[in-house]
């Protein structure tokens, strides 16, 4: 009996520590993650130090500043990115980790079946075969990169080797896997996810389906692209009337097919801004440059801010974890900023197979496909094999086998994403720039996605838009290729005719998503580009004589929306004749007397925006209930059509029996809101654009208590200050050359560290909610004041 | 058993929880429960209560230490109202493991001396 006692005791006690060893479902593995001396609660402790001895060439000082970014000072560039990637790896290994296992489609891996769907996806598109083979491509023609990468990678596998498990950031805990080596291809997976989510979108599928279920004479109507002629980046004056190049006509015709899908599309009120005023019109007779590109506001923090100072360069900026350099900042002599170039990159070809799928029709030959197996781990599960049929118009991303866009199913998906290019010089040499020349001979590394940089230099402002972009001629591109018929571009516009503006006459340059060229631009440039925000900043830009560093501040951070200004007005005309009930005219009132400030206090700005989102969706009701995925005409063809033709046809709702105007729509709407609205009150203690608006920092694996929810602030996606729910300014800076050295202030909403349980984890917030800046501490050599210093050797 | 014994053995047991796994303190408790002279309540208390000791002050240096917040996160993600449950509670469900190891040290010097008797 005593015997069968022991025995059961012991077998009992296996299981439960078994048991709570290892995790089960969502639950981490509960006495590794509870345990005091290995679990969460030692993440209580910030990494201030570095292992030092790590056999460096010469000694790496890094110097930390008060808000813990460091200023890493390295006699030659190796020793500079192994301290870059120590620096990364200390604070933000965990999300290294994560985009790259985002980009490679191995999440399965860490997070189970939930992810299997995504890592097909991502393996599909073709990112990892593209990583690959840009790997190489540097290999083969950059020396100097490649050695950059190495030694980054040293630096984070250094950091790694003396991790202890009581020291892994909190999510490995949770998810209960170990960091792995990072290695240079992890770093360029990284620029590829980048890439995809920048220039990751496209409509062609839903504008083909469009064109087919409105026909051409309505399409053009509803679907026009005049508003993109509004303050394009260059204008008319500004352009070359012809290219320098010249380009051969190709073999393509577009595919009309309509089925159903629901696709991630591009969103052209989300993007960056940037611009340069030159000294002429600044009050300390130096350019200013302001930059905030615009990402998901996610926790940790998408930047991480530092200085990299090495024999042949001092820059300060921020950077990506898991990439060496700074990608926007600035140095003694230059200051860069970047925006998405929102030009479409991506065109999809329709494709005929044969032989079980051995041989596909592109062009009018039949070639044959290559195969790439794709393995998949998948966490406390079996592997799952993927075969991705690669074929000369590119990876053919949706089959029979995996329908998850039946619209997309067998068209190969052409992408300047999957071309080898070395994107990172770019960084590299503006890092080290000087003049106007470097940053020329910078940009041309650009590949994907295209990007709007601008530039100053104490002599010189600029911008460009930059990356390969294919050839097409008109409406080529917009829609879906009949592979049968068509012959995948082989050539780009080349760079020399590449939109470039230097020192214009008007003494700014500006991007916010725009169009880059004005009509005249003799070659096919096709996006997603915004209409707004460009226009509020060239306004502002025009109207002041003199900029003082507060003024550019002040614009950076203004909620001003001039959708609201636009729209608003047309709406309120429409329904004047219209009796109103009286809590319909409350409503109305608060409306009249809005000033179009997006401010996080107000209420009219959600009164608006909930009254157009309501009028938009109901005009297009009829989209909704189609078999297949077509494209809502946008906001400003709306509206065109509101003023034209208020009794137009697509005014009449289809779930009723009367015939609807657009001001029946609009009241409509209206009501629908106010109903809501008085509901709203019911359940909100509050009632203001903040509250309503939620803006969120979402923490990456969306664990609530990592993330900070109703972060009070203001904005919209159509102000210059264009924060939304999950998106928004994701870096503030403002840069300006004085005689000695530059002055820059920013902010980087989050923190340095990506550890939940630090202090700088989420220290920026409620500063940069308050549309507040920190000055930017660039240090001239390791004799500057700091908190404290390593030294590395 | 000795005072001195008993502090011994904490010893033995904080260093598991420093140098080794989690789960090294069932083996420690189960050495403790081997080596005591208390009878079986008395030698599952002295475990449990050691865990709970050695685990809760642990939690509370590092709080006290840092000041950090990672305590109010992980309570919340296990829905607790509060880290001082959270400590509690998880000191007192491993203190519960820690007896029960402890409870076997002692029915195997039950089982043994039988054993060596046969």
């Amino acid at each position: 009996m005593k015997r069968e006692r022991v025995i059961a005791l012991s077998t009992f006690l296996c299981f439960l520590v078994v048991g709570l060893n290892i995790r089960l479902g969502s639950l981490p593995p509960l006495g590794k993650f509870l345990s005091p001396f290995t679990g969460f609660i030692q993440n209580s402790y910030d990494a201030f130090s570095a292992p030092v001895d790590a056999g460096l060439s010469s000694p790496v000082r890094i110097l930390f500043d008060e808000r813990r970014v460091p200023h890493i000072f390295a006699g030659g560039e190796e020793d500079l990115y192994f301290a870059q990637g120590l620096m990364h790896a200390r604070d933000r290994l965990w999300q290294m980790d994560f985009l790259y296992r985002a980009a490679a489609g191995r999440l399965s891996e860490v997070a189970g079946a939930k992810t299997v769907g995504l890592d097909r996806i991502t393996r599909r598109k073709g990112l990892p075969w593209a990583a690959e083979n840009t790997l190489d491509h540097i290999k083969k023609n950059y020396l100097h990169t490649f050695q950059h990468l190495q030694a980054y990678s040293r630096g984070v596998n250094y950091w790694i080797e003396h991790l202890q498990p009581k020291d892994y950031p909190v999510e490995f805990k949770l998810m209960d896997y170990k960091p792995e080596k990072w290695s240079p291809l992890k770093t360029i997976m990284i620029q590829k996810y980048m890439a995809n989510m920048l220039a990751g979108g496209d409509n062609d599928v839903e504008r083909t389906n469009a064109l087919s279920y409105f026909g051409q004479k309505d399409f053009e109507r509803l679907f026009s692209n005049k508003f993109q002629e509004y303050a394009p980046m260059i204008d008319s004056g500004e352009c070359a009337k012809a290219a320098a190049n010249q380009y051969k006509s190709r073999l393509a015709s577009t595919w009309f097919g309509a089925s159903k899908s629901d696709p991630y599309q591009p969103e052209p009120g989300y993007g960056s801004n940037s611009w340069v005023i030159s000294g002429n019109k600044t009050n300390s007779g130096y350019p200013v440059l302001a930059s905030d590109p615009h990402l998901e506001l996610t926790l940790p923090s998408i930047w991480y801010e530092l200085q990299l100072s090495g024999d042949k360069s001092n820059a300060y900026g921020v950077s990506i974890p898991g990439v060496p350099y700074i990608i926007i900042g600035f140095n003694k002599d230059i200051a860069w900023g970047i925006t998405n170039g929102e030009t479409d990159v991506r065109d999809w070809y329709a494709l005929k197979f044969r032989n079980n799928r051995s041989e596909y029709y592109l062009g009018g030959k039949w070639m044959r496909s290559d195969l790439r197996i794709e393995k998949i781990a998948v966490f406390n599960s079996a592997d799952v094999t993927d075969t991705v049929l690669l074929t000369l118009a590119g990876p053919v991303v949706y089959t029979e086998a995996f329908n998850k866009e039946p619209d997309k199913c067998n068209m190969a998906l052409n992408w300047t994403a999957h071309l080898p290019s070395n994107d990172f010089n770019m960084f590299y040499l503006l890092n080290r720039g000087k003049e106007f020349d470097d940053f020329k001979a910078a940009i041309r590394f650009m590949s994907c996605p295209t990007l709007n940089v601008t530039f100053a230099s104490k002599e010189d402002i600029a911008i460009a838009h930059q990356g390969k972009i294919p050839y097409r001629q008109a409406l080529q591109g917009q829609f879906v290729f009949d592979g049968a018929k068509t012959i995948p571009a082989s050539q780009y516009i080349a760079q020399e005719d590449l939109p470039l503006l230097r020192n214009p006459e008007k003494n700014f340059v500006f991007s916010a998503n725009q169009k880059p060229v004005p009509p005249n631009y003799p070659l096919t440039i096709y996006g997603y580009y915004g209409a707004y925000r460009n226009r509020t900043i060239e306004t502002d830009l025009k109207e002041k004589s003199r900029f003082a560093v507060k003024d550019v501040m002040k614009m950076q951070t203004s909620n001003f929306d001039l959708f609201a200004a636009e729209t608003l007005p047309v709406m309120l005309h429409a329904i004047q004749n219209v009796t109103l009930t009286p809590d319909v005219w409350d409503y109305i009132h608060t409306l009249r007397a809005w000033n179009y400030y997006s401010d996080r206090h107000l209420t009219a700005p959600l009164l608006f925006s909930v009254w157009w989102e309501e009028f938009h969706n109901q005009t297009w009701d009829d989209l909704q209930s189609l078999p297949f995925m077509v494209l809502k005409p946008n906001a400003i063809n709306t509206l065109k059509l509101m003023k034209d033709e208020p009794s137009s046809k697509y005014f009449d709702l289809a779930s009723t029996p009367e015939i609807e105007t657009a001001p029946d729509v609009l009241m409509r709407s209206l009501k629908v809101n106010v109903e809501r609205l008085s509901s709203y009150r019911k359940s909100h203690a509050v009632v203001n654009w903040s509250e309503f608006k939620n803006t969120t920092f979402r923490h990456l694996l969306n664990v609530e208590q990592f993330s900070r929810v109703d972060v009070y602030s203001g904005g919209s996606k159509n102000s210059i200050n264009a924060t939304t729910t999950g998106w928004g300014p994701s870096w503030r800076m403002i840069v300006t050359f004085d005689p000695g050295k530059p002055r820059a202030w920013g902010i980087n909403p989050g923190g340095q560290s990506g550890n939940p349980g630090s202090a700088w984890y989420a220290s920026n917030i409620s500063d940069w909610a308050e549309g507040k800046y920190h000055e930017l501490s660039y240090m001239q050599d390791t004799s500057s004041a700091c908190n404290y210093k390593i030294i590395l050797k | 058993m000795s005072s001195l014994k008993i502090i011994a053995l904490a010893i033995a047991l904080i260093l598991s929880q420093y140098l080794a796994p989690w789960w090294s303190f069932t083996i420690a408790c189960t050495l403790i429960g081997f080596f005591s002279s208390f009878g079986k309540w008395k030698t599952f208390f002295l475990g449990a209560g050691l865990l709970f000791l050695v685990w809760m002050t642990q939690y509370l240096y590092v709080e006290l230490r840092t000041g950090s917040n990672i305590g109010e996160q992980a309570a919340g993600m296990m829905h607790l109202p509060g880290k001082y449950i959270l400590y509690a509670a998880s000191s007192f469900f491993f203190a519960l493991i820690a007896g029960l190891s402890a409870l076997l040290g002692y029915f195997l010097t039950v089982q043994l001396p039988q054993k060596i008797a046969n």
